[in-house]
């Protein structure tokens, strides 16, 4: 069943009970919250996502108000995982955007079965490209240019490298766009790419969630081949540039953009440079969308 | 450095991958990966499989490449040497 197929009031109900079992990639996240909103941002951006019936979750997470005064006064929401706070409490309304960030630390933390690399995973014609990346390179922004032009998304966040197949594993979840990147890939995307309202004041500026397209949810089960890694750098006024960088190097960054490279440790070396000698590696700087579309088309292309 | 120095390492666990020039390595004792040079991670893996004089290192390098002088030879493998030392990848005992 699709969560867009449920009642909100139905939906709001299940959340302020037992929680909604919502399947996110290879995850079923058990989600409970009374806080307002909440319902109505899981309608617009995890419509197309299937609630589980099985009793199997990987993550048990509940947003709530911290205490009663904070229902009313500055109200504010915090993050649980199986009861424990990870985080310090936020302004309510960032609850939602608190959601993603905190889904965010909890595969990070937990999902062992994976190299967990901070970056933004797309894919075209069968081939993988992953775009590691630090806050402010725009990889988030390259990534919802190129989802919102029929790239499939695998992930904005995080790849998920099966230690067992050398695949990447997609979790499709909204893409966290933000500041001038909202407007930008606004004005580049389609019509029918739904980018919510923006949240202000967030430790990261304005922060704006972009929809995974639903024939990227509905491919969740499709790993995909990883055969090229690109280090996207976001540069005003600089012609592009698609830059060969080593393996060896790309190794080493990789590793460092890595959530768990030092918990898996040899499994992850194995792992990661299995992927390297199928990967062609790169540097992009990118001043636009258009151009960084059109190179990166042709890279799959040839 | 002397001839007569010798080196070894507790790297026989260490995992190695070759792409061209570079090697990246990983330290299962330590759990650190490094990036050297491929001759440099030679010079690493013949001193993992047993102790090796600073001479007889010398002499397998300039078998190797005998199209570079001995003096370009021994200055780079006494960089490479103190290098692999500071990473405490390898230790130096005199004979």
């Amino acid at each position: 069943m699709l969560l867009a197929s449920i009642p909100l009031r139905k939906l709001k109900q299940q959340l302020a009970g037992e929680g909604i079992n919502l399947k996110i990639g290879p995850f079923v996240v058990n989600l409970s919250s009374s806080l307002p909103n909440i319902a109505e941002n899981l309608r617009d951006l995890y419509g197309a996502y299937t609630l589980e019936d099985i009793h199997r979750v990987d993550f048990h997470i509940a947003l709530q108000s911290p205490s009663i005064i904070r229902r009313w006064i500055r109200p504010q929401a915090t993050f649980s995982f199986d009861g424990y706070l990870p985080f310090k409490p936020l302004p309510q309304t960032q609850s939602f955007a608190m959601f993603e960030w905190g889904l965010n630390w909890c595969v990070a933390n937990n999902a062992h079965q994976y190299l967990v690399i901070h970056s933004a995973v797309v894919e075209k014609n069968g081939k993988a490209i992953i775009f590691p990346g630090t806050p402010g390179s725009g990889k988030s922004t390259l990534c919802a240019g190129l989802v919102s032009q029929g790239w499939r998304l695998l992930s904005d966040e995080m790849a998920l490298l099966s230690t067992e197949t050398g695949l990447i594993t997609p979790i499709p979840r909204p893409i966290s766009l933000k500041n001038e990147s909202i407007d930008i890939v606004r004005s580049f995307a389609n019509d029918d790419i739904f980018v919510g309202k923006p949240v202000h004041d967030t430790a990261k500026g304005s922060v704006a969630h972009m929809c995974a397209p639903m024939s990227s949810v509905s491919r969740s089960d499709e790993p995909a081949v990883p055969t090229a890694i690109i280090f996207p750098k976001y540069r005003k006024e600089v012609s592009i540039e698609l830059l060969p960088l080593s393996k060896g190097r790309t190794f080493l960054e990789l590793a460092e953009n890595s959530f768990n490279y030092h918990i898996l440790g040899s499994t992850a070396f194995s792992v990661l440079t299995a992927m390297l000698d199928q990967c062609e590696c790169f540097r992009l700087n990118y001043q636009n969308l258009d151009d960084a579309y059109a190179t990166l088309g042709n890279l799959i292309d040839a | 450095m002397n001839n007569a120095d010798t080196f070894s390492s507790s790297c026989q666990s260490c995992l190695y991958r070759q792409w061209e020039e570079e090697c990246v390595m990983y330290n299962p004792v330590s759990g650190e990966t490094h990036l050297l040079e491929a001759t440099a991670a030679r010079i690493l893996i013949t001193i993992a499989a047993a102790p090796t004089r600073y001479d007889q290192l010398s002499l397998l390098l300039k078998e190797q490449l005998d199209d570079v002088s001995e003096t370009a030879i021994d200055e780079y493998l006494c960089t490479t040497l103190q290098k692999l030392q500071d990473m405490h990848l390898i230790s130096a005992t005199g004979e």
